[in-house]
């Protein structure tokens, strides 16, 4: 009976419900335990207002993280929506450094908002349980505009479009200089809601043939092939002349390029085409110009692109010269720490590793602001099929041929409109086939999250390395007659300068100050030290030695000393840092 | 002359409201009356338009001078005035050359205004043009805050002012070894930069009269306003130049003046009356055109320069000024070099410099080992000459608060840069005969000849030759460089019935000015001769349809 019992206590115990162990909080990057508050599915990608509408439900999660901001509007009247997003608790937002995230400035290049959208939900979720995160948030704060071109973004989602269309804001131009406002855009002509490719059957006359190994691939015929001709033409991609000049598709909607229209280095549209006829023409550059110039507590850009795997930084124009040395260090420093985070991404100057753009956002806020700032080309193509050296002699060697058979074996063949007949109001009987919009510059569902969730957390070291000052314990010295020396240290502990050396070179924005006050204290004189073992090699301020104005600031991971000479009767001082682009630092220091 | 006397002959009388007419400087509010009145006494042809509010509240009109229809295509000239701060005096010379076109009987005027809009802005910049009636009396040319010009930690704590309270802010110069400026000695008045070339040694430090008010030992350094109107715009734009704004057109009035270029393409030409002046000598030529690269900062095609001259000299005005400063981030340089419009700049006075002292009877001959006298004692010699005697003030001992013992004084404000009274009405006659050669000059496309040649079975060889016999191109060269103009654009219309077996679908075309001409030919069938007509279109071009049976 013993026996007995004792089994039926081990059963009622094993048929006892397991207690439910809750979710734990915040959402690291961990696949168990963790449920986050707000659910979004990372493998897809969202419309315009889609995107507002997910920025707006993290804003009503984390009210008072997150706040919004009406920045202006687009062209075409939708909001460009500024999420600023920081713990206020620990002092106003305004007070403390700020990261500027944007991204989809380039309309078809729509995997920047999700990034931007990523980054802030990884912040809230792992704002209270995260102690690096909730630091980052109390002393820094984040301004996040997910959708630079909301028109472009809803035009390639709703209309039309190829991969590398809608790439314009939606101001009416005229590209061909007839007088006429994009009256020549493509044409869906088999309305698939794609603008692939035309192509023309025509037998021995042609300038393709098909790939004996997939008919989908046209292979063009070479020069010298004993004289045989293809049996088709490709007329390029889906389209016609609409306005009846003899091209087609020449003036589609906007035609110009708002990452050519910021002010530094800015060049006109013969120089550069897409530039606009003056820098921050279109009213989403300017609305954005604005706010940055009259905000300088910011102290770091991102601003995503699509594609190519790239952390990219200026010089935009070979023009320009070099970076700041110091800047280049700083650079170089966290664009080496991206390429770890990000694998398939190379840290590269634009000019020299890319190619030449005048007036872009980002040397326009290093060049011209000051500020260290950072392009990600999201996604690289390499990522579909890593190890491209094993296919490039065999029989999926080439990049068509790789993407291909990706398509085939990753996708189920879903990325490639196959060609279908259509009439042509000139070619007459077509086929029209080709690639859909969403492939090629943007990652397949099931590695968008990886993508959204490195490039986050770049941004986050970026952030990271915003400055934070802190003034050491002074030391005071006696040297009779009523003078006292007092040498103080402030310190950067982070990696970027409290003024990177551009904008002391520039002269942009307001210098640091050290300052000392205190009643019935009197600075006799004060400087900066040179050298922490001799007190003779300072360099001592002209005027008002009580404010030390400091135009290089203070270094990154590095710090400043100087003397204050002083007398009188005062027992207590204090000392300010005060700058743009870090919180001010006080200490208050006896005097006896 | 004491100052106060100076004072009072620069500044103009307040009341009445004086017309343009009188020679008077306008300020805002008698300007806004003279354009009124000029609208009312012409309502048919003269127009105001608004164009902009400045930040200080006073507007910027545009006016716009046209006899009949608008049609769109009319070919324009824009005239800017005004734009420089301290030549606010322009302003009444470009009200004055309208209101003198608007009166003219000459039938070749009445009908260019009948076949092209003169747009007018008298005042481009009418927040740094009020300075010139303000007490102190001070030249200005900044209207936004730009930044902390001495790098002290405060921003504007340094303005000129009138520390001696003599109405004027003039210079001050204080005796010093260090210094870079000497006494001329052809004229004690004058002052000249020390040639270290020459070993010479300055004996002065010169600066604008004013507090020190961050006790820096200087004056005036670090005013609070730093940004210039016509520093503000794209080309040659200088970042990090406090004059130069945060970004080109990041003032409202530049931008406006922008936004208005672009929304009138029918705009041709432009004639700016500021500081920079292109018509006194030929226009500068620039041989090289690297394509793609970053844009110029100065020079023109020489085509360009040679018809622009050609224009200068066929107006018969004698343009006597000198440009004075850089074009980098000006508005003219902006309209000429981006956008290729027909720029005219006149700098419509400039102090000329006598190289002759005036004889004075029993004065003795100078040593002749004396230097060159320096460009301010040429100035001297030309005020003395003039008995202008009111734009100078001579050199006075003062008690500076600040500095302690200084000597102000200096050309009074405007002094160098505003004519006599009596010159302004010549110049304003003058720059109406300018416009007039100007609006005669404006390209005049036309068709010389279409014609078809019936080839048999049905099929025509038609041919178009269009001209343009005035001096200026549809489209200058620098235009057809950077795009800021579209070219004329060219289509024969057929019937339906019709097809058109070669020749362009539409033609885009320029004509160079005396007498060039374009030559298309289409090969058409299913139509008559008769019923081919042609479209010729273009921005500063009335669309126009010509029948073949019109052409022959």
């Amino acid at each position: 009976m013993m026996i007995d019992a004792f089994a039926c206590a081990l059963l009622a115990l094993a048929a006892r419900p397991q207690e439910a162990r809750p979710p734990l909080q915040g959402f690291p990057g961990l696949p168990t335990g963790y449920r986050p508050r707000v659910e979004i599915a990372w493998n897809r990608f969202y419309d315009d207002v889609e995107i507002d509408s997910l920025m707006a439900r993290l804003a009503a999660q984390w009210p008072k993280l997150m706040r919004e901001h009406a920045l202006g509007s687009s062209v075409e009247g939708r909001p460009l929506r500024l999420w600023i997003l920081g713990d206020e608790s620990s002092g106003p937002l305004e007070d403390k450094p700020a990261m500027w995230v944007d991204g989809n400035i380039h309309g078809n290049e729509v995997q920047g908002a999700e990034a931007v959208v990523y980054l802030a939900w990884y912040l809230l979720e792992n704002s209270e349980s995260n102690p690096e995160v909730a630091a980052l948030l109390k002393r820094a704060s984040f301004h996040l505009l997910p959708m630079v071109n909301p028109d472009g973004r809803a035009r390639w989602f709703k209309d039309a479009h190829n991969a590398s269309s809608s790439r314009t804001g939606a101001m009416p131009t005229d590209d061909d200089d007839d007088g006429r406002l994009d009256e020549d855009g493509p044409n869906d002509l088999d309305g698939d809601g794609h603008i692939a490719q035309m192509r023309k059957h025509m037998p021995g006359q042609g300038t393709h043939r098909l790939d004996p190994d997939d008919p989908r691939v046209m292979i063009p015929v070479p020069p010298n092939d004993e004289g045989r001709r293809g049996d088709w033409i490709l007329l390029g991609s889906e389209g016609f002349d609409d306005d009846g000049d003899g091209r087609v598709d020449e003036d589609g909607v906007g035609g110009y390029d708002m990452n050519r229209a910021w002010p530094s280095m800015w060049e006109p549209e013969h120089v550069q085409r897409g530039a606009g006829p003056y820098p921050l023409h279109w009213p989403e550059t300017r609305a954005i110009a604005e706010w940055i110039a009259a905000k300088p507590g910011i102290a770091a850009v991102q601003s995503f692109h699509n594609m190519g795997g790239m952390i990219l930084r200026g010089p935009g124009a070979e023009g320009f010269g070099s970076y700041e040395p110091a800047d280049v260090r700083v650079y170089d420093e966290l664009g080496r720490e991206g390429e770890l985070m990000l694998p398939f991404y190379r840290y590269m100057v634009i000019w020299k590793d890319l190619y030449t753009v005048y007036g872009g956002f980002v040397t326009w806020t290093y060049e011209g602001l000051g500020i260290i700032s950072f392009t990600n080309e999201l996604w690289n193509d390499d990522q579909m099929h890593p190890e491209r050296s094993k296919v490039a002699s065999g029989p999926l060697a080439g990049g068509d041929k790789q993407r291909r058979w990706f398509d085939d074996n990753l996708l189920s063949g879903a990325g490639f409109v196959d060609w279908r007949p259509v009439d042509h109001p000139v070619h007459g009987a077509v086929e029209v086939g080709g690639w859909r919009k969403d492939t090629g510059r943007v990652p397949p569902s099931f590695l968008i999250e990886e993508m959204l969730h490195r490039n986050a957390l770049f941004c986050i070291a970026h952030a990271e390395a915003m400055p934070e000052v802190s003034i050491e314990e002074p030391q005071l010295l006696d040297l009779g007659d009523g003078l006292k020396a007092l040498d103080v240290v402030v310190r950067n502990k982070r990696a970027i300068p409290t003024r990177t050396a551009q904008a002391a070179k520039r002269r942009i924005g307001l210098m640091d100050s050290i300052s000392l006050e205190g009643k019935d204290v009197e600075v006799l004189a004060a400087g900066v030290r040179g050298d922490r073992f001799r007190p003779d090699r300072i360099e001592l301020a002209e005027r008002e030695p009580a404010v030390l104005r400091l135009e290089q600031g203070i270094p990154g991971r590095g710090e400043v000393r100087v003397r204050f000479y002083l007398r009188g009767e005062g027992r207590r001082a204090t000392i300010w840092w005060r700058g743009e682009k870090a919180r001010d630092a006080r200490r208050d220091v006896p005097l006896d | 002359m004491t100052p106060f006397l100076a004072l009072f002959l620069l500044l103009p009388p307040q009341s009445p409201v004086p017309d343009a007419a009188s020679g008077a400087l306008l300020d805002q509010r008698e300007l806004q009356a003279a354009c009124a009145r000029l609208a009312s006494e012409h309502p048919r042809e003269a127009t105001i338009l608004p164009l902009v509010e400045s930040a200080a509240g006073r507007r910027v009109d545009i006016v716009r001078i046209a006899r009949g229809e608008l049609k769109p295509g009319r070919p324009a000239v824009l005239v800017v005035a005004g734009l420089d701060g301290p030549l606010a005096w322009t302003s009444d010379v470009a009200l004055e050359a309208a209101r003198g076109l608007l009166a003219s009987k000459d039938a070749n005027t009445r009908r260019m205004l009948a076949q092209a809009t003169l747009y007018i802005v008298p005042r481009a910049d009418p927040d740094a043009c009020e300075a010139r009636f303000a007490v102190p009396l001070a030249e200005t040319r900044a209207i936004a805050r730009g930044g902390d010009d001495d790098r002290d930690g405060a921003e504007g704590e340094d303005a000129p002012g009138d520390v001696d309270g003599d109405g004027l802010v003039l210079r001050m110069r204080v005796p010093d070894p260090d210094g870079e400026w000497l006494v001329d000695p052809r004229d004690p008045r004058a002052m000249r930069r020390r040639d270290a070339s020459k070993g010479e040694i300055g004996t002065h430090r010169l600066m604008p009269e004013g507090r020190d008010g961050d006790r820096d030992e200087l004056a005036g350094e670090d005013p609070l306003l730093d940004v210039v109107l016509n520093r503000n715009f794209p080309q040659g734009w200088r970042e990090h130049d406090l004059e130069s704004g945060a970004w080109p057109t990041s003032l409202r009035e530049s931008r406006a003046l922008c936004d208005f270029v672009l929304a009138h393409p029918e705009i041709v030409a432009v004639v700016a009356y500021g500081e920079l002046d292109n018509c006194a000598e030929r226009p500068k030529v620039r041989d090289e055109w690297p394509r793609r690269s970053p844009s110029p900062s100065e020079g023109i095609p020489a085509e360009d320069a040679d018809a622009m001259a050609l224009l200068v000299k066929r107006s018969s005005v004698k343009f006597t000024g000198r440009s004075a400063g850089s074009d980098a981030g000006t508005f003219q340089a902006w309209v000429q070099s981006q956008r290729g419009l027909w720029s005219f700049n006149a700098n419509l006075w400039s102090m000329p410099l006598d190289a002759e002292a005036p004889k004075v009877e029993g004065a003795p001959e100078p040593p002749p080992d004396l230097p060159e006298p320096g460009d301010d004692a040429k100035r001297l010699r030309w005020i003395d000459r003039e008995k202008e005697s009111s734009r100078f003030v001579p050199w006075r001992a003062f008690q500076h608060p600040d500095l302690g013992r200084v000597e102000v004084g200096g050309f009074a404000p405007y002094a160098l840069v505003e004519p006599p009274q009596a010159d302004r009405a010549r110049i304003a006659v003058e720059q109406e005969r300018f416009l007039a050669a100007l609006l005669a000059e404006l390209p005049r496309p036309r068709v010389a000849r279409f014609a078809a040649k019936d080839l048999g079975a049905g099929l025509l060889e038609v041919e178009l030759e269009l001209r343009n016999d005035a001096l200026l191109a549809t489209r200058s060269r620098m235009a057809r460089r950077t795009g800021g103009v579209r070219p004329l654009r060219v289509r024969l219309d057929l019937p339906s019935e019709a097809t058109r077996l070669a020749g362009p679908a539409e033609a885009q075309v320029d004509l160079d000015g005396s007498g060039g001409k374009a030559e298309l030919t289409w090969l058409v069938r299913g139509v008559d001769a008769e019923d081919l007509v042609v479209e010729i279109e273009g921005p500063q071009f009335v669309a126009t349809r010509v029948e073949m049976e019109q052409a022959r």
